[in-house]
Order: C-alpha cells, then structure tokens, then sequence
C-alpha cells in the first residue's frame, strides 16, 4: 500500500490518511476529502477557462512594421532584428550611380529567389545606370526613378513599411533599400525548386489530360487560366494562417456562380482563425458543413481539367498554396461518381460505366451485410445448391459470421493501409502475401470460410470504384454489417432508410447534397451520361445566371446514311451534289 | 427493465434537459403528456399486466350499438 | 403560426398522397375475406364513391389555403369546440401511427425476423422516422417520388413474371357474394386507404402550390394510388383465385410462385423490400402529423423536443391495441370503418358546410 502511494493519482489527499478512513469505514470523512477534493479540481478548470477566455488571441504575423527611416542601417538593424537574425536572410550591399555615391542593400531570403532574375533584373542595371540628365535627389525621387528606370523585372513597387518589407521578403521577394530614402522598393524575384507539372498519382486516366496541379499556387490558378480563358474567370486571393501567412485564392465564374455561395465561403473563410494552412484539408476541416457526417461536403481534386469542369458548372474553386489537392464548393453527393472520363468517352460506355459504379458503391456498402443477414436469418432465399455449398464451407469454422466477416474487412484495412504507405515495391509484395498466401492459408486452416472470402474480396474491389467516397462507405459498411448482425434483412432496410435520411438533411453550402432520387433534369447526368449535346444545362441549384451552357441542336446522325425507304432518285442526288461542289 | 429505464432516461435527457433551459412550460407539458403514458405504459408490459385495447373496446361498444358489418 | 417551415413543391405533395395511398394498399387484404374473387370489384367502387371525398379534401384546401386542419376548425367552430375537436384528431392521428407501426412489427415478424422482439424492430422504426422529422416536412416527404417509383416497377415487373401464372376463369364467379359484402368491401377501401388522406390537411399549407394545381395534383394521386391498388387486387386474384382469403398475406404468396426457370424464383423478397419502404414511409408521415397536431394544440414553437416522447408513447401505445394480428384483421373488417368514418368523411364535411354557410374563407380574402 505505502508503496504504491506516490502512484497515487489524487493530488492534496495524503494517500495515508486515505488508507486509514477507508479501513476505519469512516465514510463521513472520505466523502467529505473527496467532494472537497472534487470541488477543487472543478475551480481549477473554471479558472483555466477564465484564464483561456481573457488572453488577447495569438500572435499575428500580419501587424504592421513601422516606417522606414532614412538611415540604411537603422532599416536593416529593424530588418534583422525582426526576422529573428536567420542566416538566411541575405543583405548585399550595393552601390551604384555613376560616382558609386549611393549606398543601399538589398535584401533577400535565400534559397526563395531567382538568381537570374537577381543579376539580371537587379545588380546588372544598377552598375551600369548612367542617369541621363541631372542626377536626382535622394530620397522619393531617386526612388521613382529606379523603379520606372532601372530596374528589369516584372513587378516592381515601393513600400514604405518595414511590416511590409518582411512579408514581402519571406514571400521571395527581394527588397532594395537606399540610404537616405524613406521607401524602399520591392522587386518580384520569387523563383525556388519546384515539381514541374506532372501526371497526378490519385487520379489516372486513360483518356484525357495528364497534366496535374503543383505546389505552386500561380502555376495552379495558370493551369486553370488556360482551360478557361473567360474574362469572367474571377481571381481572388486571401491570406489565411496567423503564422504560415498561406496564399488562398478562390477562383469562380463572375457571371455563374451563385453569389450567395461565394459570398458563403468567403464568410466562412474569413471566420477561420489559425495557426497555419499546410494543406487543402485544413480549410476542408474549417469550412465544411458537416464535420461529424460520414460524407464530405467538399469535393477536391488534383487535376485541371476537373476543377474547370467545375467551375464552368458553377462551382467556386479554392486553392491553397504549398499544395496539389484544389477545393470545390459546393459539392453534390453525385460528384464522386461523375469523372472526367464520362465527358471523354462516349455516352453509350460512360453510362454504362456509371451504372457499375452506382452497383459497386452499393455493394461495397451492402455485400458483407448482405451475406451476414442472408446465413444467419434469411437461408430461405438462397438457393438450395448454393445454401449447401455455404453450409460446407462454413462447416468447422470456429467464430460466429458477423465476428467472421469483421475480422476479414479489418485485415482488408490493414492491408490497404500498410500497400498505400510502404514504397511501391513492398507495397506490392505485402499485398501479394496478405491476399494471396494468408486468405488462403485462412481458409485451409479452417479459421475462415471461403464464402467469407469471397464478399469481402468484391466489396474491397468495388469500394475502388469510387475512391472519393471511400472513407463513407467504410464507416457504413461496418454499420451495416452490425444492424445485418442483429435485425437481418429489416436492420439493412432500416439502416439504408437511415442513410438516405442522413443524406437528404445534408447541405452543402446552402445546396441540397443529395438530390439524386428526385425527379428532375438533374437525371440526365446521374445514373446515365446523356450525349454532350443534349445537356445544355447546368446543372440545378449550383448556378444562379447564365444556366444555359450552348444552344441546343441536333447533330446530324449519319448523314451519308440512304434509307431503303428513300426514293430513287434521292438516292442519285447525293453523288450528284458533291460532284457539283467539288 | 434495466433497458427500458435507460432508454427512457436517455429520451430525458435529450429533450428534457434543453426544454428546461429554454424555460418553455408548454413544451414541458407536451413532453410529459406523452411521456409519462409511454413510461407506465412499458413498464405494465413488462411486468406482464394485461392493458385493455382501446380499438377493441371501442369496436365492442359500436356492436352493442348495433354498428357493424 | 406556422410551426414548421420548411416547404414541399406541388410535386412532391402528390407524390407524398400517392404513396400514402400505396403503403396502405399493400396491406389492405383485409378485404380479401369479405369479397374474395370479387375484391377487385370492391376495391374498384371503393375509388369511385372516394372521389367526392378527394373532392370535399381539395375545397378544404382550396378554402383555407394557409391553415391547416386544427386551424381550420378554430376558425370554423371557435377556439373551445374547435380545441376539442382537434384533440379529438389527435387521437386520431396518434392511433393510426400506432396501428400502422405495429401493422410493420408484425408483418416482418412474419415474413423474414420470425425471433426478433416487435418492440425492437418498432424502435428501429421510429428511431430512423425521428431523424428525419427533426429537419421537418420537407425531408419527409423528400424520397416520396422514388418510393412511388420503385413499387410501381415491382408492380410491373411482378405482373410481367406472373403472366404465365394468370388464369381468367379465377375471376369468375362475378358477383357471387351477397349484396351487404360489396357495401363493406367499398367502406373498407373507402376508410382505410382513402380516408386517411385527410392527414395530408395537416401538410398542405407547407406546399407551394396555386389553387389550380392543388385539385389536380389530388386527383392524379388518387389516380396512381387507386390505380396501383386495382392491379394489386386484380393479380392477386387472377394468380390465386377464391384461394385469396386463405393467406394472411396474398401478394407475398403470389410473388412467391413467380417461378420462371431456376433464376427468378423466391422474389417475394421484392414485396418485403417495397412493404418496409412504403409503411416507413406512412408511418413517418403519420407520425410527423401527430407530432405537429401536439404542437399546434400546445402551442409549441419548437416541436423538436415533442419527437421522442411522441414515439415512445406511438410505440408503447400500439403494443396494447390489438394482441394479435387476427384480432386486428376482424376488427379491421367489422367496426374500424365506423369508427374512422367520423375523422374521415363527417367531420370534413361537416366542417365545409359551416365554413360555407359562415362565409368564412371569403372575408378571410378579402
């Protein structure tokens, strides 16, 4: 007992004495230690939260610097204190004019410029200035004259706050201050080591544009620039991250998105307050409209070609710096079975191809319910071969079917998981030794049975029909499964009742997320892809104007075709007019 | 039993609870009003007391008004 | 006061009646028994006398086109009579709920979970109907397009399997059954599939629809739901004959003898599917009904806390109303008729004749 009481988790009650009152039985006491106890522990929280609730938020990056002075040394004094003294940050010092009688520096951080545009665009220029009449005064003058003059770069404009002179520099800009003005220029060298556009590792196709996005987010707004070349197309940049200072730009169609979803996101975009943005899915987390539901309310994707389509359709496109995965809202339940393949290839495959989609989706949710309510309720409704063949093999396993089928979804997981992470060739030889060799060897050991097997290999199949729903249909699949366990053949009615509920109530920035049993135009893109030419709509509730995306016509069908019932002659005047026209 | 009273705790809890905050009476006798019944009600099932049907009763007394088919 | 605010568009409301209509059609086989060969015939002139029903429920809605049922009756009779005439629907509401909850326990109970306890399958019900009331009208009756959609397929696509199994001469004899069985058969069908549209009197004003449209969308409901109900009967009885009476179910027996080939047999599997679809669907807008009748007699402005407690008490209160399903089945066929006739036919009309005779919509407008 004495030795285990420094283990003792209460703090203030003497473990002792405690011993003591629970021996004597004295529960008067100890009840009283332990409310008080209780008690305190209660005010402490109280006041760590008063304490939370009083302090004056986080440091912000964005407060303003003062202003320059006129001294060089001063600014880069200032300069070097504020950028925490980095031996990164670089100050060369310069001087130029055609005595050298003016001194400045300019100020980079290493590793985040273009040295070529540096040598070029700066150094170079300022060497050889000859002004060519008077000589201008130091100060706003001198200033003006090298920013409009001098200086070979693609953007250039002067600054005055020293604030400003550090964001601009942690950005990859190079500062050029002067000694003895008040302003300092800033000139747009940003240039570091990046991926070049390169084919996305998530999404394939077979038909299509490769190209996917990059890290860098002026490559990415480009890369959607050249596929809509629309004066409409609306750019706007916010920084978001008290600390990561991130670039966030939302791209839409002036004329089609809806204004009340831009102006939305923009409101949900600016409550969020945070430390940093390192990728797309920390604005999903702070921006979507139903944290706690199974099914994203935002879509996301790395290819081009996909976020155009998107935003044509209306959609608000975000896109966050530092990384490939580019944010749409809002998102439609139906999204995650439309890919850009459907629009490439022709209507009769693609719808075909969506149909197997819709299948596979239901039976990755379904399948193991499915087989757990048909064996242990339902053996009625299977047919009597295949019943005895089931019954065979399920003959000598030792655990009841639900823990059965769980435990094969869960080892699936595993091994999902673990091919994902491990670099590609072990990835490949854990997944051959994980289904290959340890399902069979399952199976002969008699732990499992091979009807087991079976459902869980297709529903892992089919759950890779539609990888943007993937994380929902796991969580439902095992839903599934348990209600199957209990009620059977009416607990998956009721559980896909339940779903579809759930699905109805959802929104997705003041859209309906789920509208696809519903009678409406939207059909013609949901189960089935129409031909191009007959869908000349946006789709319904995402746009607000211009919902019509061409005129409708008719292509011609078959236009050399001669029907038997055509007459004689019809059939000798089609020759006849193309002689004529050549 | 011990399945009854958790459940119905749980009811309880879910809507008494905000009802109270809001200090809205005539959503308290709402609640209760059902509440109360279905409570009495599951427990006489489970301790096995038969509870008369109204549909039943009421269909005996329509005979012996000579209303029926 | 409108407690509930979201909206339904014209279409969805007559999707809604349809479907209500079909849920309650697929169980009505209580009719079998009383008319058998000749069901059709009952169920076929049950639609028929309905149609001035529909007609009495489309000038309710026409007239008061903001207020629903309770509303109406404190308008026309003042608050106290109209306060109890209103509880009086209220029961109403909350025993049809009840009946149709339990109508789904035992029907389960007897086609495919033979151990499970009802109340578990009850309280799967109503926990699934309880998620979407919360978000109100407008969820509820958001699936009823597809709901139609599906059980008219299996209508269809069951009929085309039991062509082979269709006989003619099992409608014959005609007219065989004395003259008060057909009086029944049409009060049955009058009172439990039609009738109970009246619940839609508590929804109408969240519809969006003109007055024009209101009597037309009624009209096609009642039309595809009566439509579905008639060729319900009529396979039912061209496959099974005067045999009809002999099962609790009929269509789940005469889906189970599709048998063409090996492939397409045991498809009653199909009827379980749409029977568990459409009673949800009924229940849950019964259920919705009963839980805005309470508000709208309270006063409550925020139903959301009224759902469980409402449920518990349909859950509980339907345990103890019938206690076994051939109780249910007799008293369905003898006296539920007559006691439903009151909420159903006299009241309305009664309703619309003092409206009329008061004036009341008219100064309303103006």
């Amino acid at each position: 007992m004495i030795a285990n009481a420094r283990f003792f988790p209460f703090s203030g009650i003497v473990p002792n004495d405690l011993v003591m009152l629970i021996k004597n039985n004295s529960w008067k006491e100890l009840s009283i230690l332990l409310l008080g106890f209780l008690f305190r522990k209660l005010s402490f929280l109280g006041n760590q939260y008063a304490l939370y609730r009083k302090t004056t938020g986080p440091y912000d990056d964005r407060t303003k610097g003062p202003g320059m002075e006129k001294e060089l040394t001063k600014n880069l004094a200032y300069l070097k204190d504020n950028l925490s003294d980095s031996c990164d940050l670089k100050v060369h010092p310069l001087e130029f004019g055609p005595k050298n009688q003016w001194s400045g520096a300019m100020v980079f951080i290493e590793g985040m410029i273009d040295n070529g545009k540096i040598t070029d665009g700066i150094l170079r220029p300022l060497k050889d200035w000859r002004p060519e009449s008077k000589m201008p005064a130091a100060g706003d003058g001198l200033i003006n004259e090298l920013a409009k003059k001098v200086i070979c770069a693609g953007s250039v404009k002067p600054v005055a706050s020293l604030g400003d002179i550090i964001l601009e520099c942690l950005s990859g800009n190079t500062a050029v201050l002067v000694d003895g003005c008040a302003t300092g220029l800033i000139i747009g060298t940003k240039g570091w080591e990046k991926r070049s556009v390169s084919e996305p590792q998530s999404e394939t196709v077979i038909r299509g544009p490769r190209e996917g996005f990059t890290e860098n987010i002026c490559n990415n707004t480009a890369l959607i620039r050249r596929k809509i070349r629309s004066g409409r197309l609306h750019v706007e940049n916010l920084i978001v991250g008290r600390r990561s200072q991130t670039d966030v730009r939302l791209m839409y169609l002036e004329d089609v998105a809806s204004h009340e979803v831009v102006a939305e996101v923009k409101k949900r975009l600016g409550r969020l307050d945070v430390d940093a943005i390192l990728e797309s899915g920390y604005i999903e987390e702070y921006i979507e409209d139903a944290p706690f539901s199974p099914f994203s309310t935002v879509g996301y994707s790395e290819k081009p070609d996909v976020i155009a389509a998107q935003i044509l359709e209306g959609r608000v496109a975000i896109l966050v710096d530092g990384t490939p995965f580019v944010l749409t809202a809002p998102m439609l339940f139906i999204e995650s079975f439309q890919t850009t393949e459907d629009y490439y290839t022709r209507p009769l495959y693609a719808s075909l191809v969506r149909m197997l989609r819709f299948v596979g989706y239901l039976i990755s949710i379904f399948a193991p319910a499915l087989y757990i309510a048909l064996t242990s309720f339902h053996q009625e409704f299977i047919p009597t071969t295949l019943l005895f063949s089931i019954a065979n093999a399920r003959e000598g396993t030792p655990f009841p079917v639900l823990l059965e089928s769980m435990g094969m979804v869960f080892a699936f997981e595993i091994l999902r998981e673990a091919g994902i992470r491990l670099p590609r060739p072990v990835g490949q030889a854990i997944s051959i030794v994980g289904a290959l060799i340890m399902g069979d060897a399952a199976v002969s050991a008699g732990l499992v049975g091979a009807p087991v097997v079976i459902t869980v290999a297709i529903t892992a199949v089919a759950s890779f029909l539609v990888p943007a729903q993937n994380d929902a249909a796991s969580v439902l699949r095992v839903v599934m499964m348990v209600l199957a366990s209990f009620t059977g053949w009416y607990g998956i009615s009721m559980g896909a009742l339940a779903v579809l509920m759930h699905l109805g109530s959802l929104n997705s920035f003041g859209v309906p997320y789920f509208n696809g049993l519903a009678w409406t135009r939207d059909q013609e893109d949901t189960i089935v892809r129409m031909p191009l030419w007959f869908m000349i709509r946006r789709p319904q509730g995402i746009p607000e104007n211009n919902t019509v995306r061409g005129r409708f016509f008719i292509p011609v069908f078959r236009p050399h075709e001669v029907l038997d019932e055509d007459s004689e002659d019809e059939q000798e005047e089609g020759p006849k007019e193309r002689g004529a026209g050549a | 039993m011990a399945m009854i009273l958790v459940g119905f705790t749980l009811i309880l809890l879910m809507d008494l609870v905000p009802i109270v905050r809001r200090r809205s009476w005539r959503s308290a006798i709402g609640f209760f009003l059902f509440f109360i019944p279905a409570l009495t009600l599951a427990v006489l099932r489970q301790k096995n007391v038969e509870v008369p049907s109204l549909m039943l009763a009421l269909g005996d007394w329509l005979k012996a008004w000579g209303i029926s088919y | 006061m409108r407690i509930d605010k979201s909206r339904i568009s014209g279409l969805q409301f007559m999707f809604a009646m349809t479907c209500f209509i079909q849920a309650s059609t697929l169980l009505s086989t209580f009719i079998a028994s009383v008319t058998f060969q000749d069901s059709w015939l009952a169920a076929l002139s049950g639609s028929l006398v309905c149609l001035p029903l529909i007609w009495l429920y489309r000038s309710l809605m026409v007239m008061f086109p903001h207020q629903n049922l309770l509303e109406i009756f404190d308008e026309v009779y003042g608050p106290v009579l109209g306060k109890v005439v209103s509880a009086g629907y209220c029961w109403f509401f909350i025993t049809l709920g009840s009946i149709n909850l339990t109508d789904l326990g035992d029907f389960v109970k007897l086609t495919i979970m033979e151990e499970t306890p009802n109340v578990v399958l009850l309280i799967m019900c109503i926990l699934v109907a309880a998620m979407a009331l919360r978000r109100g009208v407008s969820l509820v009756v958001r699936y009823s397009d597809f709901f139609v959609t599906v059980a008219f397929s299996v209508l269809v696509i069951s009929i085309i399997l039991l062509l082979n199994q269709i006989k003619l001469e099992n409608f014959l004899p005609v007219f065989d059954q004395p003259i008060g069985k057909y009086i029944q058969g049409t009060h049955i069908i009058a009172a439990i599939p039609y009738g109970e549209l009246v619940v839609f009197l508590m929804i109408h004003p969240n519809a969006k629809m003109s007055r024009r449209d209101s009597g037309r969308y009624l009209l096609w409901a009642f039309f595809l739901g009566g439509f579905t109900m008639l060729f319900t009967v009529l396979r039912d009885v061209a496959v099974l004959g005067n045999t009809l009476d002999m099962f609790t179910m009929p269509p789940l027996v005469t889906l189970r003898l599709v048998n063409l080939g090996m492939a397409l047999s045991r498809m009653e599997i199909l009827f379980v599917i749409v029977l568990i679809i459409l009673l949800f669907f009924k229940i849950m807008v019964l259920y919705y009904v009963s839980v805005m009748t309470v508000a709208h007699l309270l006063k409550i402005k925020k139903y959301r806390h009224l759902i469980l407690s409402v449920g518990a008490f349909m859950i509980t209160y339907g345990l103890t109303l019938y206690p076994c399903p051939v109780k249910h089945a007799a008293s369905a066929q003898e006296t539920t008729p007559f006691i439903w006739s009151p909420f159903e036919i006299l009241i309305p009309l009664l309703t619309f004749i003092v409206a009329k005779i008061k004036k009341l919509p008219a100064g309303k407008e103006m």
